[in-house]
């Protein structure tokens, strides 16, 4: 059986950053869809953990709320991206461009690179 | 930035309690709805549809709790959580949290008493500018006497020297206040016209004295007088400045009110009205050119940046070079220079020495209750031990359990702190009352006074939470508890026996002293006594009228249908104020300073002093006659040591040194104190002298006093209605006040004692029961393999018996710190009564082997196998 990774809670805040960025608006279930899609089920999320979380990304300003009508009608909360947030998004993207590049480099050196 | 942000937003829904759950509810089922159609799209029946949406979803309370965590301050959340479960569990064992609230409130509350005497009389700086540049000028007299104090003419020449910015004098008397036909009497002070420059003090109204107030004797009939009068008497009356009062018999116009707060320097005895010095005369003084006569009070101000011993050795080469002017100081004295920042507080160093001990005691009570609280504590955490297994089990936090508990004592100590402070005020004014000064003080809480109390209650709430919290550290879901050779719990109950006992041997010596002092034979006859004083030199009389004055007193009293006898004395028996005199002693030619009394005729019979030989004073020792005194066995046996005294003679010690005649000798009275041997003592009748100082008259009543004090206020009002009659009191209750301070620490310990021994005895039960339970198997193992009664009770006895007995003698050991610490408290001496000691001990052993013993003789009979079974 192939386990699934856990997500961590960084990691998690910058795929919602990125699926509203480049989706557009969406509501807690979409996202919670889209994200697993994406991921192609490798990781699994407990799809209820996710709304503390955007509580949390609103709260610091990236991410605003309204409610509007989902596809069957009901009320529910979007959530849309903001400024603040795209920035947050482009400073983490860099850094973790940056952080894997480092890491990559590592995983490249072979024995007989090492003078 | 971010995290402020995120902060404030928190906190307002934390502190508004306005948790948006109806958003939450509704985004979550919208959610579930949304994945259950989705589900039942892809061919799932609705019931399983939903369930997998819900499993999808993940542990739904869980994410609803830190959904809830996310939108408040979990911090403050938690808090008040914890709070109202503390309250809870309070509410549901309301007799632990009764006693623990009252000892607790008893013990913050009389440190808070003690402080607030404490922080008036002996911190707090004088309201005044820069208060610390202030000095109190005395003399090397400081080394033998409480205050030295000044003549006019010698403070003149110092006011001259220019060491220091400025030098103010005081001298503090009663005063009569004609307010609406009443007459009310005050706290005066005769000041120099610098006075207010010199300690810093503003009005609040008008103008303050100046030195221009001071100048030509009787010039400036002018007066300030205080906020607190003003308000008291005057009813803050905006227009009494400019206005004329009546002092005693001359007119003084109110030229301002002094700034609120300032009372004079003398923190426990506000001044409530200040005349400058020049006006000394009208107010019934001649003192202005006695050069012998020390009566003022000398403060001075250090010039910014000085230093205090400097200046006096300033001020003493400045007096040395003048020693040539007019009127020389003597040469013996060296000025002496002590900090003025707190004023001159009434408060001796004995008082001040008293004062500590009643603190120490009252640390000690409130050390007490915090031991007795926690280990009553501990033994209901132990009954709650199921209740934290169950609570860890189902995923509580260990640090949220131990904030749990914390709470539970800073709710306690909350709930101890306020009502301390409520009784905190009464019981600061209880406390005065007992220093058998008057002090006027005002007992209000200040803030001082509230971070002391919150201090307190915030230390007492975590040393009453620290015992529950070091046993539940040892609580766990599935750990059972190991058996631990010394607990915790084990520690504080010796500790507890051992404060108990100590506080119950301080406080049965206490009692003990104040029955030894109440036993004491003052010499007199103190029962059924009214007291009252008259000040007629403020009424006017002089030396010419004051004699016909006394006389018209004692006739009219005489005349008074149960007053069985009357006379008149210049000081009262055991009362604070003395009157001492220099006398020679003819056998040795030395100068002494002896305590002498004035006295009317009928004094000794008024107050059953018996007459060893000669006779009593009567009414025709007058100035013409033969000049004539009386004197104490003591003072014969100094003066005339194997002579008769009867029919010598004495220089008086007044001018021109007349030539008394011993007429009698009367046996000792103990005028001082009643632990001390009565000293020597002179008597002079009141009708041979010319001042018209304040007296105070006797009555003995042949039934209740007090009902004949209307009867004194109407003979008095029909001699002269201006003459007012003050201080009236019953020499018992003067007696009383006098070992006042004693009996309060002996109610205090005792009541502390009592609480302690009866939670020791509580202690002691729930540490026995606790291990009796623990170890039920064990016993019942024990009965099936045949152990005997006597086997069980010595196996779970052993542990009990060494707590009890560790405690006694730590106890015992504390009795003696105590009763050190309480020294000074201790009239009648200290007295290490054996007997006391051995029936205390006694005492505190029977209870915690009754408290011991129930638990173990439960024990022993148990039911083996029902034991085995018990779980």
């Amino acid at each position: 059986m192939r386990r699934k990774k856990d997500v961590q809670q960084g990691s998690l805040a910058l795929m919602v950053l990125k699926t509203l960025d480049v989706l557009g608006p969406q509501h807690g279930y979409g996202l919670a869809k889209r994200i697993e899609q994406i991921s192609g089920d490798v990781l699994s999320v407990n799809q209820g953990t996710l709304y503390p979380l955007l509580l949390k990304l609103e709260q610091d300003g990236a991410i605003t709320s309204q409610w509007g009508p989902s596809d069957n009608n009901r009320r529910a909360r979007f959530y849309r991206v903001t400024a603040a947030g795209r920035r947050q998004l482009q400073a983490e993207r860099r850094s973790w461009e940056e952080t894997m590049a480092l890491v990559g480099r590592f995983f490249e050196v072979k024995a007989e690179d090492v003078p | 930035m971010k995290l402020l942000r995120r902060f404030f937003r928190r906190l307002l829904v934390a502190t508004t309690g306005r948790h948006d759950e109806a958003r939450m509810r509704e985004e979550l089922e919208a959610h579930l709805e949304m994945q259950t159609a989705e589900n039942i799209r892809a061919g799932r029946s609705p019931e399983e549809a939903r369930r997998q949406a819900v499993l999808a979803f993940g542990p739904i309370e869980a994410i609803k709790g830190s959904y809830r965590d996310q939108q408040g301050l979990a911090i403050v959340d938690d808090f008040v959580q914890d709070v109202r479960y503390a309250w809870r569990q309070l509410r549901k064992s309301p007799l632990f949290t009764f006693t623990a609230v009252t000892s607790l409130a008893m013990g913050i509350g009389a440190n808070a008493a003690v402080f607030i005497v404490v922080e008036r009389l002996l911190l707090r700086p004088l309201p005044v500018s820069n208060p610390h540049e202030l000095v109190y000028v005395t003399d090397d007299r400081i080394l033998t006497q409480p205050s030295p104090r000044f003549s006019y003419p010698f403070y003149a020449v110092l006011r001259e020297t220019r060491t220091l910015n400025g030098l103010a004098a005081r001298f503090a008397l009663g005063v009569n206040v004609a307010v609406n036909d009443q007459i009310v009497r005050a706290n005066g002070e005769l000041v120099s016209g610098n006075y207010f420059d010199v300690i810093g003090a503003g009005t609040s109204a008008g103008r303050s004295l100046s030195p221009l107030d001071d100048t030509a004797p009787g010039a400036h009939p002018v007066a300030v007088i205080s906020e607190r009068f003003w308000r008291r008497v005057f009813a803050a009356d905006r227009a009494l400045v400019g206005r004329s009062v009546r002092l005693n018999e001359h007119d003084f116009t109110i030229v301002g009110v002094a700034a609120e707060g300032f009372s004079g320097i003398s923190a426990g005895n506000p001044t409530d009205i200040w005349i400058p010095l020049a006006m000394q005369r009208e107010l019934g003084r001649g003192l202005l050119t006695e050069a012998r006569t020390n009566w003022l009070e000398i403060l001075g101000r250090l010039r910014p940046g000085t230093d205090r011993h400097q200046a006096a050795d300033a001020i003493n080469r400045e007096l040395q070079q003048r020693a040539s002017g007019p009127s020389p100081p003597s040469p013996t004295r060296l000025l002496v220079l002590l900090p003025g920042h707190r004023g001159s507080s009434p408060m001796g160093e004995e008082r001040r020495t008293a004062l500590m001990a009643l603190f120490a005691l009252a640390g000690f009570a409130l050390v007490l209750a915090c031991v007795n609280i926690a280990s009553l504590a501990a033994v209901r955490s132990a009954a709650r031990e199921k209740e934290m297994a169950i609570r860890l089990a189902i995923g509580a936090y260990r640090s949220r359990l131990t904030r749990q508990l914390l709470t539970e004592g800073l709710v306690l100590a909350a709930l101890g702190g306020v009502i301390g402070s409520l009784i905190a005020s009464p019981l600061a004014r209880a406390l005065v009352s007992a220093q058998s000064i008057t002090i006027d003080l005002d007992s209000s809480l200040g803030l001082p006074v509230v971070l002391f109390v919150f201090l307190l209650s915030v230390l007492a709430g975590i040393a009453v939470a620290l015992l529950p919290i070091l046993s539940s550290r040892r609580i766990g879901p599935l750990r059972r508890r190991r058996f631990r050779r010394v607990t915790a719990q084990d520690v504080v109950v010796s500790l507890q026996i051992a404060m108990a006992l100590s506080m119950l041997i301080g406080a049965s010596l206490l009692v003990q002293s104040v029955r030894t002092l109440r036993s004491v034979d003052p010499g007199f006859r103190a029962d059924n006594l009214l007291i009252a004083r008259l000040d007629p030199k403020a009424a006017g009389y002089d030396s010419n009228r004051i004699n016909r004055f006394w006389n018209a007193v004692l006739e009219e009293l005489t005349q008074i249908p149960g007053a069985r006898s009357v006379s008149l004395a210049g000081t009262v028996p055991l009362a604070p104020t003395r009157q001492r005199q220099p006398w020679v002693n003819p056998a040795s030619g030395e100068k002494l300073e002896i305590d002498t009394n004035y006295v009317g005729p009928a004094y000794f019979q008024t107050l059953g002093i018996p007459l060893v030989g000669g006779r009593e004073f009567t009414k025709d020792d007058r100035r013409e006659s033969r000049m004539v005194l009386i004197v104490n066995e003591h003072l014969a046996r100094t003066f005339w040591p194997g002579q008769d005294p009867i029919g010598k003679g004495i220089r008086l010690p007044d001018s021109g040194k007349p030539i008394a005649e011993v007429a009698g000798v009367v046996r000792d009275v103990k005028y001082r104190d009643l632990r001390d041997e009565a000293g020597p003592m002179f008597y002079r009748p009141v009708l041979q002298t010319h001042s018209s100082d304040a007296m105070t008259v006797h009555l003995r009543a042949s039934g209740d006093p007090y009902a004949l004090v209307n009867a004194l206020r109407l003979a008095i009002q029909r001699i002269d209605r201006n003459v007012p009659l003050f201080q009236i009191t019953t020499l018992e209750e003067q007696l009383d006040t006098s070992f006042a301070q004693t009996r309060q620490a002996a109610m205090l310990s005792g009541a502390f004692g009592v609480i302690a021994l009866l939670l020791s005895g509580i202690g002691i039960y729930g540490v026995t029961a606790l291990a009796v339970r623990r170890r039920t198997r064990d016993i019942g193992i024990r009965m099936a393999l045949g152990a005997r009664r006597g086997d069980i009770a010595r196996a779970i006895g052993a542990r009990g018996i060494a707590i009890i007995a560790i405690g006694l003698s730590l106890g015992v050991l504390g009795a003696f710190g105590f009763t050190e610490l309480t020294a000074t408290l201790m009239q009648g001496g200290k007295a290490l009564d054996a007997r006391t000691f051995v029936s205390m001990t006694a005492l505190l052993a029977f209870v915690s082997l009754l408290a011991f013993a129930i638990p173990v003789r439960a024990a022993t009979r148990l039911d083996a196998l029902a034991a085995i079974r018990h779980e």
